[in-house]
């Protein structure tokens, strides 16, 4: 913002409106304050701002070149290498419009992301905005960046950033950045990130940028899933069981420290520990005080109340500390995993090798070579043998690991050995439900075993996270097909065709 | 019988998988037994030819008919040729693998087709690799039975050796019945007696002067080194090389008055008479003849004179007949030189373009008459550059002064100096010949039971049956001869094939009966490390492959991107079929991509660049369409903009996933060298602890030598325990709670010693009454099972009297441990209070151990190579750490001692080990080609270590500065040669000296 805010000071009349709208995320009364707009370079530059908040990346560069031109402003000119890097990020773009949502995206691949990607931004719009007191006016726009890098060129952040913290989707400019699943190498559960981005985007409208960031992330974690169920999202069996040990050793993660980013907690585990904490806190608080207590908080939020005072003016009377050990009461009546859990590092661009996207072997080198000495083994059809090895890499008492399940299930079955293979996802899929191609090969599994209703279950989890497997989409569209979903049983086999085809890019 | 399978499918050398391996084994065997028995049928058949033409030729002769025998023979001659040549023709094909491969299955129907399918494609690979496998493998599985005596009986070879006995027979009954023997009538049917013996020039008839006595004495030439030798009594015959002076002395039958000595060919020479019977003289060895006395005009006989030739020197080299080399990489070339009198210099000559030149390797001052050496060279040595094919062979010269210096050479061999990009292929090629060849056996070793066998004739068992998993292997290393022992591959070789040896040598060497505690586990430990070994090597080759990989995809994607653009640069000059054309040729190219591609493992860089090859293929077919259609030229700039850009996402996406490898290293570099710091500094701090702590000791009474005398007692004890409790008595005991009982004695036994040799008083008192106790325990069960006939009588009493012998030394140890725990116990309060002073201090250490402990552990987790020795180290060096402080505080000087020894010797260990693990992982990734993930070494000092590397492994002779004088200096090296060196260190010194004396 601090751009921004550069701006509203140097700019006067119209231009400053545009820009004092921006600042508050308001796009519809940026577009109705640009209408006084005239050809100064001020005004030239307020509306080369407008026009990149509302996505029209080309155009905005090309309007800020004729100000920076005649100027030496080093500020502007450095607006101008980032318009020029977007605009460059998003060439060749495809834009798709339903509804309130307006999706940006490279042709192609990411055919497939299409329908849900708009269905889950209406579906956020329609649900989540009501949630949370309304969403802004002129609807929604999205980007999906076919790759990491193009992510990064795109979000103005620097790349050693988001590669080390893992962000993989950004809020930003009134328009929500997204990376494809592609760009991670087994996808990614991006339906729920386009939600939680979503909700950023409504939290900073509704508060006038005032949230903290403890605030925006456990309201954004928490209502994530809302747009597909009705209550918020459940902790993930890693964040549970962060927090049971955090609990037990009395280590929760202040808020004060979660300012004035998550990303500079001191470890990944911290992180994910904080985005537990403050997701349950906003869960305790609708439990206490309503569906609409979020949305009454914003209101509070907005008027320049203070973000805990204000939690706990609507969840506990106005006593912070009261609330601070409800809290702490309503975590100890969960049963939250003890079982000790790795978290899963993200790998962009495939920059990493194989186990290192794995939340036990990226840790330890000793174990994958013993699990690539399995892979090796199960390769050349020596499955008894890879199951000696896979052993080897899974010592009793270290946390399990998901990639390591499905390839001792893969040498299992290559031996025959099916409800042994079927026990093994089925544990791994409960430890770590995201991991898609546990569930894709459970959902095999139970397909041949006949539990159809197990098999979609476990099918449509596994396409969730990785839409990008062709044989997951055909098999998946078959399961529509026998549940008499006919519409989406022709989407899925359109997938599955799209990514088989030698000509995907021809639509 | 192997045989590569390059081929137009471009399938790759030496990767053949075990099960054909095994059916090209069987093709062999019988291959070679039907030639055996063509051989031999075609032999009784000429036998049996030539048998009746000698007995038809014989009568011949008999009856006066010299011109029909001869007929006869050439007849039966002829008849035996020809027979010969019915049996062996077709010889070559019937030997071929499709035509033994039919012979088996005709006698295996439910082979049919299939065997021959096998042997068809091993020689012209085409369809499904995996298919193909399986069928090998049933084939393998269905042909387990077969023999080849089964495929080629030996009733057709008995059937034509009874021609042979029949003609036998025939000559037998004209022997015995005709006139003449066979031998006679062919002495007849030749024309009489055998020529006679060598004419000589000087011969003569008439009478001879008798002589006796006759005395030799050789005088070889000077070049012979031979020392001169007399023979006595000889028949006068002289044997010598030429140039030899030969003295002659004999006596005569009757007194003569004068004598000459006549030598063929040369003049005759006067000789001494000594009292008219003692004739003397000498005369040059030269060429073949005779030589005589002549005495008053009477000669004596003649006596022979046969020159031994002074032959050329036999050269043998160990190398392949075609050997590729890259051009800066040393390779060993291997020889071997004999000689009969002495070798003046060894040579290579290289022949390039028709051109032959002479490389010096070896020129001895010594002259041996052996020389073996295996010098290292690279190509310009021998002055090969890039692309050059050269013929080679290695001559040696002799010393011969005599007749002339005569060379022998070797056979001849071809060195062909590879490009970058060519070694770099063989080498690959090699990597993966050796991957598919280790797999196989690692899965065997892996699914072996964790003791293979029970008794040492099992384990012999196992072991030979083990041994056949490295067939593959052993196929593959064969084709490495003569490969630089430095070089990547050959350490991989060197080291499986190590790990192997002492597995294998260790069962072999077992004794028949059941094994012991102590075999037992060292069986286990080195099956253990044989399989670790193989471990290693297959994921470091794996590794290497995979990360040339890598940099294959960048490069060519970076290359084909560059294609993209520039085509798309060029598109409005090209006509459509032109356009097309160009797109097809970059398309192709892709394809190789997408081969590189399935090289990878299967983690997020081989899904990311899959799911953009399916993308490129996806835009490279809508270019194809736009152009084609002629549509829009800015339609078709997009399509390849879009081509371009897919490329470069991909070369993007590997070249950063190959930059954070690298700064992941960088900070394991770091974390390793912070640790490889502390280790040093640890054991430092170690060993000073323990000099302060014996320091105050002494100071304080005690007495370095009343401990020692102490511990002494202690140790005798315990050795005598454990020696006794692994009589064999004590084994193969028929009852299950005797040998429980027994066992237990033996783990405590054991115990006993290790805490001991850990000088740990209190814990080692606990273990010698532990042993105490279950000696007593084990020798109850023993008498009870005496006692109800389990065990008989005779070797109870055996074991009974080693338990016996156990138990007073156990007792022994006991007393003795008691009694330094009292001298502690009693120490004077000076010392404990200054041992108590130093437990601070030790404290202090112990915590800095355990830290680095867990570092440890962290670098061994993060490491490529295996690093598990240095993580064990450092846990035990924290360990001792922290008994010591321990010790100190209970005033335990002797205690805490040995405790800070070991711990600083661990805390050594740590340190090698972490070291050995940076240096295993610095050779895989030289071996990879100093790129792919990781290309900077953690803890690699860059180049300069890599020479150091080098170095060290390189024979290096010391620099003649380093002397005073140069005598010392030579000197220096002739005494480093005498004493117990490495053989290149030996040939190495040689050759420099050499090089020196020339100067």
């Amino acid at each position: 913002m601090t751009l921004l805010l550069w701006l509203a000071t140097a700019l006067a009349g119209a231009g400053n409106d545009v820009v004092a709208c921006l600042e508050l995320s308001d796009l519809a009364c940026a577009q109705t304050a640009a209408a006084g707009l005239g050809s100064s370079a001020e005004d030239r530059a307020a509306r080369a701002e407008l026009d990149f908040h509302l996505g029209e990346f080309a155009r905005a560069r090309d309007g800020l070149k004729q100000v920076v031109d005649g100027t030496k402003d080093p500020e502007l000119a450095k607006r101008y290498a980032l318009f020029e890097r977007v605009a460059s990020a998003t060439a060749q773009f495809t834009t798709e419009r339903r509804g309130d949502v307006t999706l940006r995206y490279r042709a192609g691949m990411d055919d497939v992301l299409l329908d849900e990607a708009l269905e889950t931004l209406q579906a956020s719009h329609d649900k989540i905005g009501p949630v949370l007191g309304g969403a802004p006016p002129g609807g929604v726009r999205m980007e999906l960046f076919p790759t990491a890098q193009r992510f990064i060129d795109a979000s103005s952040l620097p790349g050693e950033a988001v590669r080390k913290t893992g962000v993989i989707a950004l809020s930003k400019w009134t328009r929500l950045l997204v990376s494809s699943p592609r760009a991670l190498g087994r996808g990614y559960g991006w339906k729920d990130t386009i939600a939680h981005e979503y909700i950023h985007y409504i939290v900073s409208w509704r508060t006038k940028d005032q949230a903290p960031v403890w605030l925006q992330e456990g309201i954004a974690r928490s209502h994530e899933s809302m747009w597909r169920e009705d209550e918020p999202a459940a902790l993930t069996p890693t964040q549970e069981s962060l927090l049971a040990t955090a609990l037990a050793e009395d280590k929760l993660v202040p808020l004060t420290k979660m300012h004035p980013s998550m990303a500079f907690l001191d470890s990944a585990d911290e992180a994910a520990l904080a985005f537990a904490q403050v997701s349950t806190m906003i869960v305790h608080l609708r439990k206490t005080a309503g569906p609409d207590a979020v949305s009454r908080v914003l209101d509070k939020v907005r008027d320049g109340t203070d973000a805990l005072q204000a939690v706990a003016d609507v969840g506990s009377g106005g006593d912070t500390t009261a609330f601070m050990q409800a809290w702490k009461g309503y975590l100890k009546s969960l049963k939250l995993v003890s079982r000790k859990l790795a978290e899963s590092k993200v790998i962009l661009d495939g920059a990493g090798d194989e186990f290192e996207a794995d939340p036990q072997l990226g840790q330890r080198m000793d174990l994958a070579r013993f699990a690539r000495l399995g892979d090796i083994l199960l390769d050349h059809g020596k499955a008894e043998a890879a199951l000696v090895e896979f052993g080897k890499a899974a010592p009793p008492g270290e946390p399990p690991s998901p990639i390591l399940s499905v390839r001792t299930a893969d040498a299992l079955l290559a031996l025959g050995r099916k409800d042994q293979a079927r026990s093994v996802l089925l544990a791994s899929a409960k430890d770590y439900p995201e991991h898609a191609p546990t569930r894709v090969m459970l959902g095999k599994l139970l397909l041949a075993a006949g539990d159809s209703a197990g098999a979609f279950r476990e099918y449509r989890a596994g396409v969730d996270v990785d839409p990008f497997d062709s044989a997951a989409q055909a098999a998946l569209a078959e399961l529509y097909a026998a549940r008499g979903n006919t519409p989406l049983a022709e989407r899925h086999r359109r997938y599955a065709r799209l990514l088989t085809s030698t000509e995907p890019a021809t639509r | 019988m192997i045989r590569n399978q390059r081929g137009a499918s471009g399938v790759r050398p030496y990767v053949v998988p075990e099960s054909v391996v095994r059916i090209q084994r069987l093709l062999t065997l019988t291959a070679r037994r039907s030639a055996w028995l063509s051989a031999g049928r075609a032999g009784a058949l000429a036998v049996a030819a030539l048998f009746v033409g000698l007995a038809a030729a014989t009568l011949a002769v008999g009856e006066g008919s010299r011109r029909l025998a001869a007929m006869v023979l050439v007849a039966a001659a002829s008849g035996a040729v020809a027979l010969v040549a019915v049996r062996i023709r077709g010889l070559r094909r019937r030997l071929s693998p499709r035509s033994q491969a039919d012979a088996i299955e005709a006698i295996t129907p439910k082979l049919r087709g299939a065997l021959a399918t096998v042997v068809d494609r091993v020689e012209r690979p085409m369809g499904s690799p995996g298919l193909f496998l399986r069928l090998a493998d049933e084939v393998a599985q269905g042909l387990s039975r077969v023999r080849p005596a089964q495929v080629w009986p030996l009733r057709p070879l008995w059937l034509d050796a009874r021609w042979s006995l029949v003609g036998g027979a025939a000559l037998v009954a004209v022997t015995i019945a005709g006139p003449l023997s066979p031998i006679e009538a062919m002495r007849k049917l030749l024309g009489g007696a055998p020529a006679a013996a060598a004419v000589s020039p000087v011969q003569a008839d008439g009478p001879k002067a008798l002589l006796g006595d006759i005395t030799l004495r050789y005088i070889y030439p000077a070049y012979t080194r031979l020392d001169p030798l007399e023979v006595p009594n000889t028949n006068g015959e002289v044997h010598a090389p030429p140039g030899t002076v030969v003295e002659v002395r004999a006596k005569t039958a009757e007194p003569w008055t004068a004598a000459l000595l006549e030598v063929s060919g040369q003049d005759p020479v006067p000789a001494v008479l000594v009292d008219g019977r003692v004739v003397s003289s000498s005369f040059t060895v030269g060429g073949e003849g005779t030589w005589r006395f002549r005495f008053d005009g009477t000669a004596s006989a003649d006596f022979r004179i046969v020159p031994d030739p002074d032959l050329a020197p036999t050269v043998a080299v160990a190398t392949r007949a075609r050997h590729s080399i890259g051009k800066d990489e040393p390779f060993a070339l291997g020889f071997a030189v004999t000689d009969d009198y002495g070798l003046t210099r060894i040579v290579a000559e290289v022949t390039v373009r028709g051109k032959a030149t002479e490389v010096p390797l070896r020129t001895p001052l010594d002259m041996p008459r052996a020389l073996t050496d295996q010098p290292t060279l690279r190509a310009a040595d021998l002055g090969l550059s890039e692309g050059d094919v050269a013929k080679v062979r290695v001559g040696g010269w002799d010393n011969d002064e005599v007749s002339g210096h005569k060379v022998g050479w070797s056979s001849i061999f071809t060195i062909e100096v590879l490009g970058m990009s060519g070694s770099k292929a063989q080498n690959a090629e090699l990597r993966e010949a050796l991957l598919a060849a280790l797999i196989p056996p690692l899965a065997d070793f892996l699914l072996d039971p964790a003791l293979p066998a029970d008794t040492g004739a099992q384990a012999t068992r196992w072991a030979a049956n083990a041994d056949d998993r490295y067939v593959a292997f052993d196929l593959v290393a064969r084709q490495t001869e003569g490969l630089n022992r430095r070089n990547f591959e050959a350490r991989v070789i060197e080291n499986v094939n190590g790990a192997r040896r002492d597995l294998f040598a260790f069962v072999r060497g077992l004794p028949e009966g059941k094994l012991g505690n102590v075999d037992v586990t060292s069986f286990t430990s080195l099956q253990t490390a044989n399989v670790a070994t193989l471990e290693m090597a297959v994921w470091t080759l794996d590794k290497i492959s995979r990360a040339e990989a890598y940099k294959a995809i960048v490069e060519l994607a970076t290359a084909l991107a560059l294609d993209a653009r520039v085509l798309q640069e060029s598109l409005a000059s090209l006509t459509t079929p032109q356009a097309l054309a160009r797109l097809d040729r970059l398309d192709r190219q892709m394809d190789a991509l997408g081969t590189l591609t399935k090289k990878l493992d299967r983690g997020s860089m081989r899904s990311f660049l899959e799911s953009r090859t399916a993308e490129l293929d996806g835009a490279m077919g809508a270019a194809r369409r736009d152009i084609a259609k002629n549509a829009d030229t800015a339609v078709k700039v997009a399509d390849l903009q879009r081509i371009a850009d897919l490329l470069d996402e991909m070369a993007g996406g590997v070249e950063e996933a190959q930059k954070r490898s690298g700064e992941g290293d960088d900070a394991l570099k770091k974390e390793i060298e912070r640790l490889d710091q502390e280790f040093r500094e640890l054991a430092a701090a170690q060993e000073a602890l323990e000099a302060k702590t014996q320091a105050a000791r002494e100071k304080h009474g005690q007495s370095l030598d009343e401990g020692l005398k102490a511990w002494a007692e202690v140790d005798a004890a315990t050795k005598a325990a454990e020696r006794a409790l692994s009589n064999p008595s004590l084994s193969a005991l028929p009852s299950r709670s005797v040998q429980a009982g027994i066992g237990d004695a033996q783990h405590d036994g054991k115990g006993l010693g290790d805490s001991v040799r850990a000088r740990d008083t209190e814990q080692a008192a606990d273990r010698a009454e532990d042993t105490v106790q279950s000696i007593e325990r084990a020798r109850r069960r023993l008498d009870a099972a005496a006692r109800t006939g389990q065990v008989d009588a005779s070797a109870a009493a055996a074991a009974s009297s080693s338990l016996d012998e156990a138990q007073k030394a156990a007792m022994k140890a006991r007393a003795a441990l008691q009694k330094l725990q009292d001298a502690q116990s009693t120490g004077s309060p000076e010392l404990t209070e200054a041992l108590n002073s130093l437990s601070g201090e030790q404290s202090g250490v112990a915590g800095r151990a355990v830290e680095a402990a867990k570092a440890a552990k962290k670098v061994a987790q993060q490491m490529q190579s295996d690093a598990s020795a240095m993580e064990e180290a450092a846990v035990e060096g924290a360990s001792q750490a922290k008994r010591a402080t321990g010790d100190l505080q209970k005033g335990d000087a002797m205690a805490s001692e040995g405790a800070q020894d070991a711990a600083s010797d661990a805390f050594r260990r740590a340190r090698e080990a972490l070291q050995q693990a940076v240096k295993d992982q610095q050779e895989m990734q030289q071996a990879a080609g100093g790129g792919g993930v990781g290309e900077k070494q953690p803890g690699s000092g860059g180049d300069g270590e890599e020479q150091q590397l080098d170095a060290a492994m390189e024979v290096t002779i010391p620099a003649p500065e380093e002397f005073e004088t140069p005598e010392a200096y030579r000197k220096a090296l002739l005494e480093g040669m005498q004493g117990e060196v490495p053989e290149s260190y030996r040939a190495a010194s040689r050759r420099y000296y050499e090089e020196l004396v020339r100067q």
